[in-house]
């Protein structure tokens, strides 16, 4: 339904810190004012022009403060100890991750073990993800409350549960009506 | 100083609009693509956020000639220019989508047609119109009285009875409406208290939920649809 490419474009919306390495005045960009850049001081950039000019190798890129291996591996236990999704740092964490390892990896320290951690972050969510959409659809409710889930999470599960919903509720919508229609007949 | 000639790039400053900056623009383009890509019916157009932004676009390419081809800013200001492009594009052809699509049911419907900006209108006419022919020249005009019949109901396009009782094809039957019992995901913007679900599917119970703001859900599109016109809530 939603592209990867199309939630990565969406991720880089966010805002990152970056040291770059070069002067440059402020740009006036339509999405707003950035800079103005001079070397070895820190400076918030959207994250598509961050990875654009690290790619560029004109810029470190500031790993954000969630990034760091002491505090996933708290949120990871936090999240596994919990009956319901915790909120996470960031709602784009799993598309960060990859657009910050793919360009900047040496820039992240312990970079192997974030990537390692995130990934099992992911695996306890989309698990948990799993089994709510189940007792969700045992519980015949006609809404669902999504706290805390980032889209990438809801992606893994929406076309196929879309879907099914859809046909679900066609369906019954239609025994219903046959059924009403039945009683309206013989009264 | 070299900020002077940063300034040539674009001049956030003599806008017309005083309050809204560009930045808010590309904040409710994006809203409305967003919306717009999730949503199973067509919105309204947002033609003045697409306007000012192809605005703003033309606006910082002519700048951009106006600059030395090898200035480092030239490639970013190009990023940002394109990405904006791709979702001003994304959005259209995502009408365009719809509206190949239902066609006859937004002609129809007044409400509906008001959605439809002016080349919309004009492309969803052409479209049926063409949809229509095609379908004359390749089978109907081959068939006996009954797909006469229907055509000269389709061409007449008034008055479009809702059930097609008998065996023939009726302008109703052809006609493909956007379902609103799809399931959606979406994030409240405001607090919403009391929206009611009614379920048409078996005893007919209503619930009721208080969206709460920043809060997510997922429920039928139906019940909140007048919510996302408003702007209440938004699709993700």
């Amino acid at each position: 339904m939603i592209s990867p490419e199309e939630m990565e474009f969406l991720a880089e919306f966010g805002v990152l810190t970056i040291i770059p390495n070069f002067q440059q005045e402020q740009l006036y960009l339509i999405g707003g004012d950035v800079g103005p850049f001079r070397p070895a001081l820190p400076v918030e950039v959207p994250v598509w022009l961050a990875v654009n000019l690290r790619q560029r190798s004109k810029c470190r890129i500031v790993p954000p403060d969630w990034m760091e291996v002491d505090r996933l591996q708290e949120k990871k236990e936090e999240e596994k100890n919990s009956a319901h999704f915790t909120p996470m740092p960031c709602e784009h964490y799993m598309e960060l991750t990859q657009l910050i390892m793919d360009v900047a990896a040496g820039d992240v320290p312990r970079a192997d073990q974030i990537r390692t951690i995130i990934k099992d972050i992911w695996d306890i969510r989309v698990a948990k993800l799993r089994s709510s959409v189940d007792a969700f659809l045992k519980s015949n409710s006609s809404y669902a409350k999504l706290d805390h889930l980032t889209l990438l999470e809801l992606n893994t599960v929406r076309p196929f549960l879309n879907h099914s919903l859809d046909q679900l509720y066609r369906l019954k919508k239609d025994t219903y009506r046959s059924l009403t229609m039945d009683a309206s007949r013989t009264s | 100083m070299a900020g002077l000639d940063d300034e040539d790039i674009i001049d956030g400053s003599d806008e017309e609009q005083e309050d809204i900056t560009p930045a808010d623009i590309l904040h409710k383009l994006k809203q409305s693509w967003i919306d717009e890509t999730r949503c199973p019916e067509l919105l309204e157009y947002d033609g003045d956020v697409v306007d000012c932004m192809l605005d703003q676009i033309h606006q910082m390419e002519a700048n951009l000639r106006r600059v030395s081809k090898t200035d480092f800013k030239i490639s970013i200001h190009k990023m940002e220019v394109d990405r904006i492009r791709y979702m001003i594009a994304s959005y259209l052809r995502c009408r365009l989508q719809k509206i190949e699509l239902y066609h006859r049911y937004l002609l129809s419907n007044e409400e509906q047609r008001r959605r439809l900006s002016p080349a919309e209108l004009k492309f969803a006419t052409e479209f049926q119109a063409s949809h229509e022919a095609h379908f004359r020249e390749v089978a109907l005009r081959h068939m006996p009285s009954s797909g006469a019949a229907a055509h000269s109901q389709a061409e007449s396009e008034s008055e479009v009875p809702l059930s097609g009782e008998g065996s023939r094809l009726q302008a109703a039957e052809a006609t493909v409406a956007p379902s609103l019992d799809t399931h959606v995901y979406l994030r409240a913007a405001t607090d919403c208290p009391g929206v009611l679900i009614t379920d048409e599917a078996g005893d007919s119970r209503t619930e009721e939920v208080d969206l709460v703001s920043g809060s997510q859900y997922l429920l039928r599109y139906e019940p909140v649809h007048k919510l996302l016109h408003k702007g209440d809530v938004h699709l993700i």
